[in-house]
């Protein structure tokens, strides 16, 4: 329901024409003034002319940070804000605090200049509404200085933090603005880019209606989607097993091609994270599955790989330690890192134990090769430099701890006493003979019990590694970087770190509740981001999966599956275990650390603008497939772009808000219009495609901010 | 680039003296020309089995731990024996390189024995005492990074490839066609300062697709250039956009000259399947175009991955090698018919060597390791032995462990310091490429001329 409300304001006229009834009014701008290095906010739309023409002296610029607040009596929650003018220091202080108000006024070196707008304000906890977005204040320390004192009022954490780092101090949470519908939309935008597969319009709609934190609660019980399963394969490729092409079709007709490559899971895989509903849980399952990797370069046989992926998604959001017991015993990730099979020191072939899986599930599932502190930093020595968590006798100690299993008995079949024939679906059994009895050095100087089978040992050593201080730090930056920025702040990975650590009800490794933290933090949250590092480069698995969801894609998948594999990043297939990125990696040029531009490159980057061109400047309708049992085909909806495409503006505020939630700035949109008016305004179809495929073919979608 | 670039680009490599620099680094004589290939062998190839020692006392040691029974022997009678320039014996290369032994024979080929990644000199009693050590030896993403960066401290975040495409690009002149070119994806090894790199596809060409001559599909992308240049102060956005319209304006050049089937070199790379061949194919291509690119220096990257053989070694480091052996057979054929044998020079990288002692396994296979034997070829080097091989003893005075890790002979460093002066960086100016250059005394190992 529209509302038409006009408020005349200090002499502008304010015309709000698709507010919602409670749309605050004023929008508070923020100036900077280069020569003083001070900060000033004011709603006053007349005086924010005034400054803008130069009216309190030279040198006050907008900083582009903003946020909303009512007029005094406008909202009956919120509360009037005083403001201060200290000529002494050449700045203004704001409080919504009545008291401090009170107080304030008492000090003669403060003017009191009146109420200037009101605004909510965060309970005893720090915690702001829904509805709303927190606002921080930082002090420059700057009384008693050249600078004076000077008070920073704004709503981006990640630039408050950074500011606060740089000698200045953090003051908290002092404002809780509130959202405008087009602001909650644009977060709602952002959630989405995080925890989805990508914004739908009715998906923005939902999370817009719901709140954040009713959606992501939502979507963290959602019913969990299911790969298929299929039944385990002899190695070798039977030569009746052949890809039979006869129509119609039937489920066995693809026999090589469905068995022993990856095109199942990739095509249940697209389909599931397009249309599922559990987006959040598949979400972060990919994630996993880019943290404890096995390679379909080696795990090829699609009844392993299913199997394995449905065991990340089923324990996506439980408990850490459960989830990488399971990645531990897993029949695929035995054979992909040399668990299974290995075995004692062998004196007579001078064969020692394998170190494959040792080391990998120390350095790159659980806690890195360096100590870290709780915010993710590296524990440094005396003299500057990192510290290792392990060297080389822990190593071969987790080595011969992990000596003694083999591959899951063979569904119907009896278990060998020796080693079983490969398998890559199940969790692998103990064969004690095999196992090395020794004492084994653990972390931290810790020594198994001489004489342990392989189950205790196992037990212990998955202990000592789950416990490890390292944990909660190393697995909460990395599901930050997967889910909303590359380069986190330290006070953001220590805030979901505690939560690992601790879940508010005594339990570590909640997995659940650390993904609710990253999302709900107001590092993520918020309707404009202004950090000029924030964000992340699409992985190119989200840059194909968001422009389908834009536009509302039904598929059965392989039309993705066959699109996806020229982007660097094929599902499922990345080319060692170190993903087909790392999470350290750092832009040259810039020194950010930015996962996703390790395979940004001259090449992949047009591959990339080339993928736009064919999802979106293609058919809105791709075809069943004969090769496919049961093909249905693609099916994109263009209507909520081309309903407005005769109308240039209107088309690019559609395809601004599911890219990048807000507007496009006014330069962005003087340039598109150029090529969207070259096409006659009754051409719905080219207009809607050309926008959206100049938006994805360019930082405008590709960039996560 | 004008002079500030220039002295910033070398002040980036720390310890560089930039006012000497200007003296030699003068743009190229008309008919010069280098190039350097950097093949990296992901996943850390078993130096061990790749060369091996061929005398009988020599084999005896490398077979009394690799024993016929371990599963990770190569038999005697088996190994491609050569034995040139400054070698006192034999050495024989695996089975599979037959490619390269006839190259080896020519004495085109150096052997780089037990090269690891290295902080300073360091002697086995110093490592246990915790003295030296690169950080995360043993680690793949760590110990890729300090061979393709030259630095074993610290992370950097470009490689020597990139530092010396940055330090020699007065030579260069006015060309502005990037340096250094991976076939490869993104590496550090080519991440620069002042050079972006160009990565271009392993086969086929990297054309924007969609755009006809009509007007409406000119305007789409004049507009998809101009939205390149907007909104870059983010960061992130500044660098995507860059990297879009870098690709977009050298697409143009590049293309014909990767997809050109007529060229000479095309029926010397017979190799189905190999994708180095592949790679190496794309980059003797821009090679013989060096006319058109105008560059008298040139930083290829090519790689193959593959070579973390915990299990099932002699067979997959087996198919590799042989892969290897035959792409650089292969690349070195095309160099001589184009006339520049001389001029390029091709050498291996890889994560690091693997144990000597074989890891269990269904069928064995071997674990992380340190030094690692490395080969460089090309008309101008003189073919021998370069280093030395390690004392094949478990626990012995080349290993830092009991499983056959061995404490490298030489140092990357070194390795790098060798390659970028006979690219025409002085002597006095080998830190800007590789920085702890001054750690070690012998900075020229002489294996090219």
């Amino acid at each position: 329901m529209l509302t038409r409300w006009i408020f005349v304001l200090l002499g502008a006229l304010t015309i709000s024409t698709r507010a919602a009834a409670a749309d605050p009014s004023l929008t508070v701008v923020e100036y900077f003034n280069t020569a003083l290095n001070h900060y000033f906010v004011t709603a006053d739309p007349g005086e924010q002319a005034g400054v803008d023409k130069g009216a309190a002296g030279a040198g006050w610029v907008r900083t582009g940070l903003k946020f909303s607040a009512y007029q005094n009596g406008e909202s009956a929650s919120a509360k009037s804000v005083c403001r201060f003018y200290s000529r002494s220091q050449n700045s203004h202080f704001y409080t919504a605090d009545a008291g401090e108000c009170e107080f304030v006024k008492k000090d003669s070196g403060w003017q009191y200049e009146g109420l200037v707008f009101a605004i909510n304000v965060p309970n005893s906890a720090q915690n702001c509404a829904a509805g709303t977005q927190p606002v921080f204040r930082v002090y420059n320390n700057g009384f008693g200085k050249a600078v004076g004192s000077n008070h920073r009022f704004m709503p981006d954490l990640t630039v408050a933090q950074k500011q606060a780092k740089n000698g200045q101090a953090f003051e908290g949470t002092v404002f809780c603005a509130p959202l405008s519908n087009t602001a909650k939309r644009a977060d709602a935008v952002r959630l989405l880019k995080q925890a989805s597969f990508g914004p739908t319009p009715a998906e923005i709609d939902a999370v817009t209606t719901q709140g954040a934190a009713a959606w992501i609660t939502a979507q963290l019980s959602a019913p969990v989607s299911r790969y298929s399963q299929r039944q385990w394969v002899i190695a070798a490729v039977p030569a009746t097993c052949v890809d039979d092409t006869t129509q119609p079709l039937r489920a066995e007709s693809y026999c090589r091609r469905d068995n022993y490559t990856r095109f199942v899971p990739q095509v249940e895989f697209w389909k599931q994270a397009l249309t599922g509903g559990d987006q959040l849980r598949q979400r972060v399952a990919w994630a996993w599955a880019q943290f404890f990797v096995i390679s379909g370069t080696e795990i090829s046989h699609a009844y392993g790989m299913l199997d394995y992926q449905q065991m990340l998604r089923d324990n996506a959001l439980g408990d850490f330690g459960t989830l990488l017991r399971k990645v531990t015993l897993h029949g695929a990730m035995g054979s992909y890192l040399d668990m299974a099979n290995n075995q004692k020191a062998d004196p007579v072939r001078g064969i020692t134990p394998n170190e494959n899986f040792a080391r990998e599930i120390l350095q790159l599932f659980s806690i890195g090769t360096n100590e870290l502190n709780l915010d993710g930093t590296p524990k440094l020595d005396g003299n500057g430099r990192t510290i290792p968590t392990y060297d080389s006798q822990e190593i071969i100690g987790f080595a011969a701890a992990l000596t003694g299993w083999t591959f899951p008995t063979i569904p119907g079949r009896t278990a060998a006493t020796g080693f079983n024939t490969r398998n890559w679906a199940g969790e692998m059994e103990s064969r004690d003979q095999y196992h090395d009895l020794k004492s084994k050095e653990l972390l931290d100087g810790e020594k198994t019990s001489i004489g342990q089978n392989a189950q205790v040992d196992l037990d212990v050593a998955l202990k000592a590694v789950v416990n490890h201080r390292n944990v909660p730090p190393f697995v909460s930056r990395y599901m930050i970087q997967k889910l909303v920025t590359g380069e986190p702040s330290p006070a953001y990975v220590e805030r979901v770190a505690k939560v690992f650590l601790n879940n508010g009800a005594g339990v570590r490794g909640d997995l659940r509740a650390v993904v609710n933290a990253i999302l709900i933090d107001a590092e993520a949250r918020g309707p404009e981001k202004y950090d000029s590092t924030y964000g992340q480069l699409n992985e190119p698995v989200l840059h194909v999966s968001q422009m389908a969801r834009a536009l509302s894609a039904k598929t059965d998948g392989q039309f993705f599956q066959s699109q996806a594999n020229a982007l660097g990043q094929i599902v499922f297939d990345a080319p060692t275990v170190f993903n087909y990125y790392p999470p350290e990696h750092v832009i040259a040029s810039n020194k950010i650390n930015s996962p996703e531009f390790a395979i940004f490159n001259s090449n992949t980057s047009i591959t990339r603008a080339n993928s736009a061109n064919t999802i979106l400047m293609g058919n809105a309708t791709i075809a069943a497939t004969t090769t496919m049992f049961q093909s249905t085909g693609t099916q994109f909806d263009w209507t909520p772009y081309t309903a407005l495409a005769a109308n240039t503006d209107a088309l690019l505020d559609k395809v601004a808000e599911i890219v990048q939630g807000t507007p496009f700035t006014a330069q962005a949109k003087t340039v598109m219009k150029t090529a969207i008016d070259a096409l006659p305004a009754t051409d719905a179809n080219n207009r809607a495609k050309t926008a959206m495929y100049l938006a994805f073919a360019t930082p405008l979608a590709q960039i996560k901010r | 680039m004008d002079r500030r670039q220039f002295l910033t680009s070398l002040s980036a490599g720390a310890l560089a003296s930039s006012f000497d620099s200007i003296a030699w680094a003068q743009a190229a004589p008309a008919n010069d020309y280098k190039a350097l290939v950097c093949i990296f062998l992901y996943g850390g190839n078993d130096g061990n089995n790749m060369i091996i020692p061929a005398e009988n006392s020599a084999y005896g040691a490398y077979a009394s731990v690799r024993t016929a029974a371990s599963g990770l022997n190569i038999a005697q009678a088996d190994l491609l024996k050569f034995k040139t320039g400054n070698m006192t014996e034999s050495l024989g290369f695996n089975p599979a390189m037959k490619g390269l032994h006839s190259i080896a024979q020519a004495g085109k080929l150096a052997v780089l024995g037990n090269v690891g990644t290295m902080v300073a000199p360091t002697t086995k009693a110093e490592y246990l005492a915790y003295k030296n050590r690169p950080d995360n030896l043993f680690s793949h993403n760590d110990q890729q990074n300090q061979w393709q960066a030259a630095m074993s401290e610290e992370a950097s975040r470009i490689g020597w490839g990139g530092r010396l495409a940055d330090a020699i690009a007065p030579m260069n002149g006015a060309a502005t066609f990037p340096v250094t070119t991976s076939v490869a994806g993104s590496t550090l090894y080519i991440a620069g300062d002042a050079q972006a790199a160009l990565t271009i596809p392993a086969t086929g060409a990297f054309t924007l697709s969609g755009y006809g001559t009509s007007t409406a599909q000119q305007t789409r992308l004049a507009a998809l250039k101009q939205l390149l240049a907007l909104g870059k102060d983010h960061a992130l956005v500044k660098s995507a956009g860059d990297q879009i319209a870098q690709a977009i304006s050298l697409a143009d050049t590049v293309n014909p000259i990767i997809t050109s089937a007529a060229s000479p070199v095309v029926p010397l790379f017979t190799t189905a399947g190999n994708s180095l061949a592949t790679q190496l194919l794309q980059v003797a291509k821009l090679i013989e175009a060096r006319a058109t690119i105008g560059l008298k220096r040139q930083i290829f990257f090519v790689s193959i991955g593959g070579f973390d053989t915990h299990t099932n070694q002699i067979a997959t480091q087996g198919d590799l090698l042989a892969d290897v052996g035959d792409a650089m057979k292969s690349f070195y054929d095309a160099t001589v018919a184009l006339g520049v044998a001389n001029n390029v020079t091709s050498f291996t990288l890889s994560d690091f060597g693997r144990t000597f002692k074989p890891a269990a396994g269904g069928n064995p296979g071997s674990d992380h390791a340190w030094g690692s034997h490395h080969l460089v070829m090309g008309g101008a080097v003189n073919g021998g032995l370069y280093g030395r091989m390690p004392v094949h003893q478990l626990g012995g005075p080349d290993d830092v462990s009991n499983e056959g890790r061995w404490l490298p002979s030489l140092s990357v460093d070194q390795y790098a310091a060798t390659l970028a002066s006979w690219f025409g960086v002085p002597a006095a100016q080998l830190a800007s490429v590789a920085p702890n250059i001054g750690k070690f005394s012998t900075r020229n190992l002489g294996f090219l001329t």
